[in-house]
């Protein structure tokens, strides 16, 4: 059970690890030339993470009932809706984060960023927490294997956050261009990752159509393997994808990958008015 | 540029009467694809899964329902169906899978995955 929890809890701490990490390496990016005031960091971060685990208590005390909507397909309506929040607040973040040499000029614009990264990470702390509290809420009550979940939870937590402040220093690590570009490449990837995500869920849930296998990788990356469990979790690896997953992963990666444009318009409009 | 009224009330008569005739139809649609939905039962009981092998014909969508009758909770995962769902202890739930090609598609338990095995066979 103990190396079993470990394996459960990581899976589930590295994904909500992986986007605070990226977060935070945006928010560094935006307060390098202002000497850390332009965002406190610590409010959202905290607010974001206690409300997270408060929705994750609330969605696992009600698991059954959800579960048991939508003619047992609760479940995956529920985690579709979540994805697919995400998404848009991924993709609004992307679009609205300013260039750095104008971040004094919209510090209106701060709020809405501040409450994109604080609900998407609220969000996958309720996605992932939920599952974690699933676990072992469920096996606690059993009264048996108690000691070993939690140790193995402890552990599985611990190399999960591990991981993701390693991520953290890697991307603050990088000269600042390629930092942010690094930034909003794996921003991008988290973005098509969840839209997938979602078309997977609606897919299990029939209520998306079935679309062919697009390809499979299986043979060159196994999902099972310790190398595609990290791909899976940091840029939603699947060996099988459906046509229909790759389509909405493009579209996710590619709406991210273009928000420069509005950066780059932005300085134009501005050099030219000032 | 008022329309004369008798226009306005066809108009809307054709409306109404096209919309009647897509919900009608999608109405069919649905139970149409509702009817092709095989469904099969697997069962959890003292964390193995029966039966741990099952047989769906290829080329079928399937609504696999899944009793959980052990008190604790369980994850059905599979790498090769791409499928992942927790199911509480003392419940059941729905997975629907395919339509497969022919071979093998492995799963297992999340929680206890050294138990719960099974494979879907699809023929």
């Amino acid at each position: 059970m103990f190396l079993n929890a470990v394996v459960i809890v990581l899976q589930e701490i590295l994904e909500a690890a992986l986007i605070l990490s990226l977060f935070l390496a945006f928010v560094r990016y935006l307060n390098l030339e202002n000497n850390d005031s332009v965002l406190r960091r610590r409010i959202w971060v905290t607010l974001s993470i206690i409300f997270g685990i408060l929705l994750a208590w609330t969605y696992s005390h009600n698991f059954s009932r959800i579960s048991d909507s939508f003619d047992y397909v609760g479940l995956e309506i529920t985690n579709a809706s979540i994805h697919s929040i995400s998404c848009f607040f991924l993709v609004l973040f992307a679009w609205l984060l300013p260039p750095q040499q104008l971040i004094f000029d919209v510090s209106h614009r701060l709020l809405t960023l501040t409450l994109c990264m604080g609900i998407v990470v609220m969000l996958a702390i309720l996605r992932e927490g939920s599952e974690i509290m699933q676990l072992v809420g469920g096996i606690l009550n059993q009264g048996q294997a108690g000691p070993p979940i939690f140790y193995g939870g402890v552990v599985g937590a611990g190399i999960g956050v591990s991981i993701g402040v390693l991520l953290y220093y890697a991307l603050t690590g990088l000269s600042r261009e390629r930092s942010l570009r690094t930034c909003v490449l794996l921003l991008a990837l988290t973005t098509g990752n969840m839209a997938a995500q979602t078309i997977l869920l609606l897919n299990q849930a029939d209520w998306l159509p079935f679309t062919p296998t697009a390809w499979d990788t299986g043979g060159l990356l196994s999902e099972s393997s310790v190398l595609g469990q990290l791909a899976y979790a940091l840029i939603g690896y699947e060996a099988t994808p459906s046509i229909m997953q790759v389509g909405a992963y493009t579209l996710g990666l590619v709406i991210v990958l273009l928000s420069p444009i509005s950066r780059l318009a932005w300085s134009t409009w501005h050099g030219k008015a000032s | 540029m008022s329309e004369p009224a008798a226009t306005t009330k066809l108009r809307n008569t054709g409306i109404i009467l096209s919309v009647i005739i897509l919900l009608v139809a999608v109405s069919f649609i649905t139970q149409l694809a509702r009817a092709e939905t095989l469904e099969i039962e697997l069962r959890i009981r003292d964390h193995l899964f029966f039966p741990d092998t099952l047989v769906i014909p290829a080329n079928q969508k399937v609504r696999i329902r899944i009793f959980n009758e052990d008190p604790t909770p369980e994850e059905f995962e599979s790498f090769e169906l791409n499928r992942e769902k927790v199911i509480a202890g003392n419940s059941q739930t729905v997975i629907f899978i395919g339509p497969l090609k022919e071979g093998e598609y492995f799963f297992f338990g999340e929680f206890f995955p050294k138990t719960a095995q099974g494979v879907v066979i699809v023929e």
